[in-house]
């Protein structure tokens, strides 16, 4: 490498060869990850379908869906049948059409909350666990930051995201908004977790040793080792939302079904219109493809934790040293037990191990 | 500090009084949660009278913090409000609270004698086919949404099953004083051997989707805290004494992977609370999760804004109490701990 090695350049910036190389090792893990255990394999499988597929529904509907999101038809009340895959309901709309143009905005709301809360969470969680040290204004503020954390979590979240939603009324954007109120402290607690943990390692002090700012330390040596856990954790969060967002709508206080299609207004509509014991096929569809698409989330998180995970990974073999560099031991992101935070703080309330 | 009950009672205590600030915080927050909104009530209570609608406008348009400090001082001196049509909250939720609660006991208790062993089992053949089956079990219980598989039991499986899918009996009131409002226990006091095997079987179902909902926390901790317990000497040196394979497993092996489980259950609670709002509802539970569904406005009732701000600071002490129970159980468990 060309890096004069002066110790202005430390750390050396990645040339192009070594990000290439980084990429190639972090495929390579991905594909020991996906050939260790099938079922990973297949949720990956699954959720990449399930991507293109909402792509496809995206950009070119007619392609999967076979009638329009408001096409109705002659056929009332129809069975499964060869043109009508999950039947149809009273208003004759094909209920196999409307659970495809679910898909996108499901997914959509899904990752919008979930990313939102992965990068406003991380960002707190991150200031929380690096500028952590008593007495001092950012320690003051850590402490705030923990606090309303803790509040929040002591809520069963679907509650109050319930609660919310009947304040802020129907629609895509009040649903968003209501659940990501209350997803966010997970994120600040698994963050500031891993951070708390990685930041006394010697390679840290070391940096800081070597003259390089707060700043520069949290952004290119501690957001990366915490990148790992976070990335994971939001795979399985997908399932999780989805599963909150289509509760909200069962619940009759998402979107408004018929007019929009999202899964759980659909099981909602049909659920409660009570003809669901005369024509089960109606929920046959959106039940599926909520099922489905959790459950392909859940097998590409739950096995993705496993490999970091090290008891696990000691077992599974194989990915085992330089497969994937975890600087330390993550706790099992989900969900953090309580003992794991006994040793974060000097003033943490759960009981210590001596 | 030390393991002592006096130091115990201290911990305890000191832990209760965090609470306080804790539940002031909640309630403030369930408050403005709920109250955000731009006032709508006639869009709220299409069906109330002109009376009630210049009642509802005149609390509502108060600035937030007035409305809260009224709602505060009321609270503190058991007037938890009422919904629109008058019913009051604070006896809805004393009774609802013992029967969510004889829901969750009896699922977290599935939970442990069904997730636990099936936690061991995938420890034992981890990667391999009964580790994978494990797994796939616990992760549809995990992806099924709680009212998917609440519909598919009450609906399809309990005529299937011959199993009652609705309330608490097969008559509702029970001709016997509900004292407890645990109706097992309460056809149990009433010595009614017949109405206690009507309750045993109304709360089977319910029960059984919470728990097959929830079961995969406790299958997985056990299962990784397993993996780290069965490779140390002491498993060894209990399989070279020669104990059976079970006894080996059951009894040395898993009382140490216990710990950390034991803990993560305290966690579930939320999860446990959250999941009987909707199965409360399709089973006809008479819970505070049934209470908070209609509440919030579920299934196009008129939105009930008292009774929905008690309902999630009721269930938010529950989660709050059920982490300090798994905090003292850790310790209790653990004899390394140390109270303080």
């Amino acid at each position: 490498m060309a890096t004069s090695g002066a110790v202005a350049n430390f750390p050396p910036r990645a040339s192009a060869g070594q990000s290439a190389r980084q990429v190639y090792v972090g495929l390579r893990t991905f594909y020991r990850v996906l050939k260790a255990n099938p079922l990973t394999f297949v949720g990956f499988v699954v959720v990449a379908i399930l991507c293109i597929a909402a792509l496809l529904m995206v950009v070119a509907p007619h392609v999967l869906a076979p009638y329009g999101p408001d096409q109705i038809t002659t056929a009332y009340n129809q069975g499964p049948s060869g043109a009508h895959p999950f039947g149809t309901d009273g208003l004759g709309l094909d209920i196999y059409s409307e659970t495809l143009y679910a898909l996108p905005l499901d997914l959509e709301i899904a990752f919008a909350i979930a990313g939102a809360a992965m990068i406003g969470g991380g960002v707190l969680g991150l200031i929380a666990g690096y500028w952590d040290r008593p007495g001092s204004a950012s320690g003051a503020l850590s402490v705030v930051i923990m606090r309303i954390t803790d509040i929040f979590l002591a809520f069963p979240s679907l509650i109050l995201a319930l609660a919310i939603a009947v304040s802020l009324g129907r629609g895509v954007w009040q649903l968003i908004v209501a659940i990501l109120l209350t997803w966010w402290p997970y994120y600040v607690r698994l963050v500031r977790g891993e951070t708390l943990a990685v930041k006394h390692l010697p390679y840290v002090s070391a940096a800081r040793a070597a003259g390089v700012t707060d700043g520069r330390i949290v952004l290119r040596h501690i957001l990366r080792n915490v990148l790992e856990p976070v990335v994971v954790y939001f795979t399985l969060d997908i399932g999780t939302v989805l599963v909150t967002l289509s509760t909200i709508g069962f619940v009759g206080l998402g979107v408004a079904y018929p007019s929009t299609a999202e899964w759980g207004s659909m099981i909602s509509y049909y659920q409660g219109s009570g003809l669901i014991t005369a024509y089960p096929w109606t929920v046959l569809g959106p039940g599926l493809a909520i099922f489905v698409t959790v459950l392909a989330f859940s097998l590409l998180g739950d096995g993705l934790r496993d490999i970091l995970d090290p008891r696990s990974r000691r077992v599974l073999g194989g990915t085992g040293t330089g497969a994937i560099t975890v600087a330390t031991p993550p706790e099992a992101p989900l969900p953090p037990p309580a003992p794991a935070e006994s040793e974060d703080l000097p003033g943490s309330e759960a009981p210590t191990a001596v | 500090m030390g393991r002592s009950p006096s130091d115990l009672a201290v911990f305890i205590g000191k832990r209760l009084l965090q609470l306080v600030p804790v539940v002031f915080g909640i309630m403030i927050l369930a408050f403005v949660f709920t109250h955000i909104s731009t006032v709508n009530c006639s869009v709220w209570f299409p069906h109330a009278s002109a009376d009630t609608l210049s009642h509802c406008e005149a609390q509502f348009s108060q600035p937030i913090l007035s409305q809260f400090w009224t709602y505060f001082v009321n609270f503190l001196g058991g007037n938890w409000g009422a919904s629109v049509t008058g019913v009051a909250v604070y006896p809805a939720i004393a009774t609802g609270v013992p029967a969510t609660l004889e829901l969750v006991f009896a699922s977290l208790f599935l939970m442990i004698v069904i997730g636990i062993p099936l936690g061991v089992i995938a420890a034992q053949s981890a990667g391999r086919w009964g580790d994978h089956l494990v797994r796939i079990f616990y992760l549809t219980g995990w992806a099924t949404p709680t009212y998917l598989g609440a519909v598919i039991a009450a609906i399809f499986l309990a005529p299937y099953l011959g199993l009652p899918s609705h309330g608490e009996y097969t008559s509702s009131p029970p001709p016997f004083p509900q004292y407890t409002h645990f109706s097992v226990i309460d056809a149990m006091i009433a010595l009614n051997p017949h109405w206690t095997v009507d309750a045993f079987a109304h709360l089977l179902l319910p029960a059984s989707v919470l728990a097959f909902i929830n079961m995969g926390i406790a299958t997985r901790m056990t299962r990784s805290s397993m993996l780290e317990v069965i490779p140390l000497d002491f498993v060894k040196s209990a399989r070279m004494k020669g104990l059976s394979e079970f006894w080996v497993m059951y009894k040395h092996a898993l009382r140490n992977a216990l710990i950390t489980t034991t803990t993560v259950l305290g966690v579930t609670a939320g999860g446990l609370l959250a999941g009987t709002v909707v199965i409360e509802e399709v089973f006809g539970w008479p819970g505070i999760g049934a209470y908070a569904y209609t509440s919030i406005g579920g299934g196009g009732a008129p939105p009930n804004f008292d009774g929905a701000v008690a309902v999630v600071v009721v269930f938010a002490v529950g989660v709050v109490i059920a982490n300090l129970v798994a905090d003292i159980l850790y310790g209790v468990l653990d004899p390394r701990v140390e109270w303080r």
